[in-house]
């Protein structure tokens, strides 16, 4: 199976639409993105997501807003900020901070340097008092909550200080806060099936996230209680805990095409995708017509 | 907790603003009148703006989101869904007076669910 461009007239073959969180991150990149995300929904009725996104969503974009604001008070000045992302941080070890000032940052308006400082301040607080509503809020409820994630529920919270923080998960597996071990086991037929799809690909289709699944899902196999473990478990299975949690779902929407395209065939889910390229509009593949 | 004298001021420039925008939207065939009216509702929003060391902080952080949403825009970029959608949420924050996080949590997501990204400026 491979991509086609979508049409105008196209009509998915199901009602209801599952957003990864790649998709929920995509809402905050411009309006390239907004409008074809706008293009895809409304051919369906209902949008649903797991509850697994709202903590993935804080992992790439709150921890990033929450990072801002931090060096925002410690400089007061949005343009030391951007000067110290573009040119201080190491580029490689911290990706999701450049490319996130992008989209948070160099977008603030202003007549001069104070008040671009304060309405940088001003957006970012706001996104995080908002925080993982923006996800949950967004889609039809209830959520899928098949793992009963803690931190899902928790959200961001108010330090002492009173500033806004997105914590990011340290569980271990002897403090047990989410279900996600017996939801290995229910659907303990699927994540084989996963694993196996990932094995039978070509060497050039496994990405490194591809050969995580697999590693993980053979650990789990054993004492699911290692995807309790959030940096060596839950963390490395989380693109195929939410496609999992999105069975029943006839139409996934997700922007990790890479490992998308394998969990959606293995899930006889139609997958939309959105190219970076925008001139290439809205893609699908329809898992459901093939053999 | 802001004084009255303040959320009476704010309140006519609210109203004034939700004024200009009903005007923009009973005008989408006229572009000059609808370009006017959306000038001056974002003159309308920059008045607020002007209030808002007298404001509690969720009031003045949507009314940054709204003059974000604004500016620099031509008029022909807004569709009347969206102007129907930030003359709701500016009549929202009319009718609330006074504004909690709560409340500006509940106004940001109705403008999100309208495809206004209210955390970036619409190019």
């Amino acid at each position: 199976m491979s991509f086609v461009r979508l049409s105008s007239d196209h009509q998915p073959r199901t009602r209801e639409v599952f957003l990864d969180t790649s998709i929920h991150c995509c809402r905050l990149k411009g309006p390239d993105f907004l409008g074809r995300i706008e293009d895809v929904l409304r051919r369906f009725r209902w949008k649903g997501t797991s509850t697994y996104c709202k903590v993935e969503f804080g992992n790439v974009v709150l921890a990033q807003a929450e990072y801002y604001l931090r060096k925002l008070k410690e400089t007061g000045s949005l343009q030391r900020v951007l000067d110290f992302i573009g040119n201080v941080l190491p580029h490689s070890l911290h990706r999701a901070k450049v490319t996130w000032s992008f989209n948070l940052l160099s977008q603030v308006c202003g007549s001069d340097e104070e008040e671009r400082t304060e309405r940088a301040r001003l957006s970012l607080n706001r996104l995080m008092k908002l925080g993982v509503a923006f996800v949950e809020d967004f889609c039809d409820k209830p959520l899928a909550d098949g793992t009963e994630c803690d931190y899902a529920r928790k959200g961001v919270t108010k330090d002492s200080q009173g500033q806004l923080k997105w914590r990011p998960p340290r569980c271990k597996r002897n403090h047990r806060q989410c279900k996600l071990d017996e939801f290995f086991t229910k659907h303990r037929g699927d994540f084989v099936q996963i694993r196996d799809a990932i094995l039978a690909l070509p060497s050039e289709k496994l990405t490194d996230q591809l050969k995580g699944f697999v590693e993980v899902v053979d650990r789990a196999l054993q004492d699911p209680r290692v995807l309790l473990d959030y940096r060596d478990g839950c963390k490395r299975l989380a693109d195929a805990i939410i496609a999992v949690d999105s069975m029943g779902y006839g139409c996934m929407f997700s922007q990790n095409v890479k490992e998308s395209e394998v969990l959606t065939g293995v899930l006889r889910q139609d997958f939309y995708y959105l190219p970076p390229n925008t001139a290439r509009g809205v893609e699908v593949i329809m898992h459901s017509e093939g053999s | 907790m802001s004084d009255a004298k303040t959320r009476l001021a704010c309140a006519a420039i609210l109203k004034s603003g939700i004024e200009h925008i009903e005007d923009a939207l009973d005008n989408d065939s006229e572009f000059f009148i609808r370009n006017n009216a959306l000038e001056q509702a974002k003159e309308c929003l920059a008045k607020l703006w002007e209030h808002r060391q007298q404001r509690e902080e969720p009031f003045v952080e949507l009314v940054n989101a709204l003059q974000c949403v604004f500016a620099e825009r031509d008029v022909e970029c807004f569709g009347n869904g969206q102007l129907a959608a930030l003359r709701d949420a500016m009549q929202s924050m009319l009718d609330a007076g006074e504004i909690d996080d709560d409340f500006a949590n509940s106004v940001s997501l109705q403008l999100l669910k309208a495809g206004i990204d209210v955390f970036r400026e619409i190019e």
